[in-house]
């Protein structure tokens, strides 16, 4: 998903939530044929996004039924507007799910499951993202690029509770935002640039 | 393995539920079924009790690993055979509740793979209530 040029080491999914890049520096946005190479400029700097509370539910009309004895579940599938950014602004985000019993899948765009492995996409749930943050472990906990609103998120949640349908599938999200300016790289300087690599949508 | 945090010993990339049900006769009651299914791997562990009882009896309430609305998942202990007991001591005055807590540390580890089932026996069978935390194990 994500890669350096030679001379850097990678930023991605550090131990603290920390500002992937700083003014100055270029950013490479995958896939290059949509998106680009981008610059933070210097008169520009990242800016922390508080934890932000989403739930994918909604309470008292749209709920999350509780699973079958199988682990067979339905599912409930949203856009998460809540997380589009501006226009050239890039946002680098951690996420944690908030209530015990729900399995979240994230998207982006809708029809690529992120997190995946060969057998399909890791369902994210309280323990496998909780956990990481209980301990101050974030190289653990999730983490994810949306670039302005081109790059949709979409969380799925169903349930892994037999006991009740609940209202509640939430999650938390935390971030820092990059204000950035576009920048031209000829074609052939394209692999040579030092920029710090990301994806924000699975490549066909 | 566990981890202390903040007090709380916990299990790595284990997340915690809140149960309860109320208690009013002498027969087997569900307090939660555990997602038993394969694909999750889940298993209860009973991380804290508040049992309440507002009789002027006590009440004992026994607890096993059951699943009493499917008979796929195997059961362990019985009614008769519990896997683990909780009391709770009479109520001075009839219809005030008196509760007793069991923190972690004082519960033994055991699983509940099928579900948790309990069952008052006694003296007092009626108008208990039970609230469990269950960890995920």
């Amino acid at each position: 998903m994500v890669s350096t040029s030679p001379q850097v080491i990678t930023r991605l999914q550090r131990s603290e939530v920390t500002p992937l890049f700083l003014p100055g520096q270029v950013v490479r946005v995958e896939p290059l044929h949509k998106f680009g190479f981008f610059v933070m400029p210097r008169s520009q700097t990242p800016e922390v996004l508080p934890e932000q509370l989403i739930n994918i539910a909604t309470p008292w009309s749209q709920k999350i039924t509780k699973a079958s004895d199988s682990g067979t579940a339905a599912t409930f599938q949203r856009e998460i507007t809540e997380l589009k950014q501006n226009a050239l602004n890039l946002a680098q985000m951690r996420m944690m799910v908030l209530d015990g019993g729900i399995n979240v899948k994230m998207y982006q765009p809708n029809a690529a499951a992120k997190f995946t492995q060969k057998n399909g996409a890791i369902l994210l749930h309280k323990g496998n993202t909780g956990y990481p943050v209980t301990i101050d472990h974030w190289a653990q906990v999730p983490e994810f690029f949306v670039f302005e609103d081109q790059t949709p998120i979409f969380l799925e949640a169903s349930s892994r509770d037999l006991d009740e349908d609940t209202y509640f599938a939430r999650v938390q999200v935390v971030g820092v935002r990059y204000p950035l300016a576009p920048i031209r790289v000829r074609r052939q300087d394209q692999d040579r640039v030092t920029a710090l690599t990301i994806s924000v949508e699975a490549k066909p | 393995m566990v981890f202390q945090i903040g007090g709380a010993f916990v299990s790595p990339y284990s997340y915690r539920v809140h149960k309860q049900t109320l208690l009013q006769s002498a027969m087997a009651i569900q307090v939660s079924r555990t997602p038993w299914a394969a694909v999750w791997g889940i298993r209860w562990e009973i991380k804290k009790v508040i049992l309440a009882n507002n009789q002027t009896t006590q009440m004992d309430l026994r607890a096993w690993d059951q699943d009493l609305t499917n008979s796929s998942p195997l059961s362990r202990g019985s009614s008769g055979g519990p896997l683990l007991i909780f009391h709770v001591a009479a109520s001075a005055t009839s219809g005030v509740y008196i509760t007793n807590t069991y923190d972690q540390g004082v519960i033994p580890g055991a699983y509940f793979g099928s579900g948790v089932t309990v069952q008052p026996s006694g003296p007092a069978t009626i108008n208990g209530h039970v609230a469990m935390e269950l960890e995920t194990a």
